[in-house]
């Protein structure tokens, strides 16, 4: 049994809070007079929750990443370069597959990668920067692959760390190791450094390279950075 | 970021993330340590509280119960008090230490109204169901299930979003997809 498509437009109104008062009424009646519906709404319901709740959870965990790097002390509105550096210091959290328990390489990467947060843009911008980080907070990856080509590491490395992600997402590990590796090489900023480094073992995962892989993570671990607490969860994983 | 009240609640309802991040930094100090002189609180438990309360800023915005901040700061310090206080009222009710998205998924289900009107159970073993489920649709899927429920974006939106030839592809697309998801949630919860 399952819901007809004349009931449908009113249970995902109710499945996404988005009910008036007269159509919770509408609602009531519908299961009042249907009272088989009950359950498989209320299953819906709870099934969209589960989703809901764990997306909260894990805006938590990434906001308190910003929290632990933001200073102590501070006065009023933050510098807009300070906002930078934060962005660049987010630690990837678990991603929705936290709770599966699969010993694959796959889900073991799909666990401890999340992509890179997209940043807020700020005006005045150069627009190609601008249109390929809407493509990339949008998940066209193909398309912010051609328009991040354009620009060169000395632009700004961060960029780097988001095409490096947009191969990551189309599967291609092997260009993502090369662009980690130059970020790695070539900045001076020692955040994106250790983001680059993380990015570059699951990139070795994602390549399955387990050899390379638990290399680079016990780097991250011997140097004591915001990821080595990841980094120690994952190779235990591993091993 | 500037203290734009009305930006910022535009901005949460658009789905920017970073708004929050940028409230992170703009107000933590200030809530932080005014929790810790207020309530005596630790360090810890202040971060946690301050985090907790912008997520029930989103909440509010996203369910549409809040359309206008006047003063961001105070507000947030706000819901952070009233949080501290809930969080002592559920403490000596029980000791049980849950986790995150175990609290965040019975608080949600105790304030909706069908299931506080009937006595429904919460099936928490949904939650990693739910995963497990979401694990067997693809990518568009989940971004469509996400878009649509979670972030109540209009068809329009996903299919621009999304690159669907029209909201009406979009609006199918959807209809298969959560069905996919409802389809193996069921499953895995007999098996």
């Amino acid at each position: 049994m399952s819901i007809k498509d004349e009931h449908r437009a009113l249970i995902d109104s109710y499945l996404s809070n988005t009910l008036s008062e007269s159509d919770k009424a509408d609602l009531v009646r519908l299961l009042e007079e249907h009272p088989e519906l009950e359950e498989l709404v209320l299953e819906e319901k709870r099934i969209v929750t589960a989703l809901q709740a764990s997306e909260k959870a894990q805006l938590k965990k990434h906001l308190k990443t910003v929290a632990n790097n933001t200073p102590q002390k501070s006065s009023g509105f933050f510098p807009a370069w300070w906002l930078a550096a934060a962005s660049a210091t987010l630690i990837v959290s678990i991603g929705y597959f936290f709770y599966l328990n699969n010993s694959s390489l796959e889900i073991t990467f799909n666990e401890y990668y999340e992509p890179y947060p997209a940043i807020s843009v700020q005006r005045g911008q150069i627009t190609d920067i601008n249109s390929a980080l809407k493509l990339y907070s949008q998940g066209k990856y193909k398309e912010a692959i051609e328009a991040f080509g354009d620009l060169t590491l000395s632009d700004n490395p961060t960029y780097y760390l988001y095409l490096g992600n947009c191969y990551l997402q189309t599967k291609d590990p092997n260009k993502a190791i090369e662009i980690f590796k130059t970020v790695n090489r070539e900045s001076n900023d020692t955040i994106l450094k250790q983001n680059a480094q993380w990015y570059l073992a699951l990139a070795y995962l994602k390549k399955e390279d387990l050899q390379q892989t638990r290399k680079i993570l016990k780097e991250i671990i011997q140097n004591e950075g915001i990821y080595a607490e990841h980094a120690e969860k994952l190779l235990g994983k591993l091993d | 970021m500037k203290e734009d009240s009305n930006n910022i609640v535009q901005r949460i309802r658009q789905g920017d993330s970073s708004c929050l991040e940028e409230l992170v930094i703009a107000y933590k100090n200030y809530c932080t340590n005014g929790l810790r002189k207020k309530v005596g609180c630790t360090g810890e438990e202040a971060e946690e509280l301050f985090i907790d309360a912008l997520l029930e800023l989103r909440d509010k915005i996203l369910e549409g119960k809040l359309d206008r901040l006047i003063n961001t700061k105070s507000y947030i310090f706000g819901i952070c008090q009233n949080m501290w206080l809930a969080q002592k009222r559920q403490e000596r009710k029980t000791l049980e230490k849950k986790k995150d998205i175990e609290i965040y998924y019975s608080a949600y289900l105790e304030n909706d109204f069908l299931f506080s009107q009937n006595g429904a159970d919460y099936k928490m073993q949904l939650i990693e169901i739910a995963y497990q489920a979401l694990e067997s649709i693809d990518e568009k899927c989940r971004m469509i299930i996400k878009y649509f429920y979670l972030e109540k974006r209009s068809m329009d939106e996903i299919a621009e979003l999304l690159d669907f030839a029209s909201p009406d592809v979009a609006k199918t697309s959807k209809s298969r997809c959560f069905k996919k998801l409802v389809d193996k949630a069921k499953e895995l919860e007999q098996s």
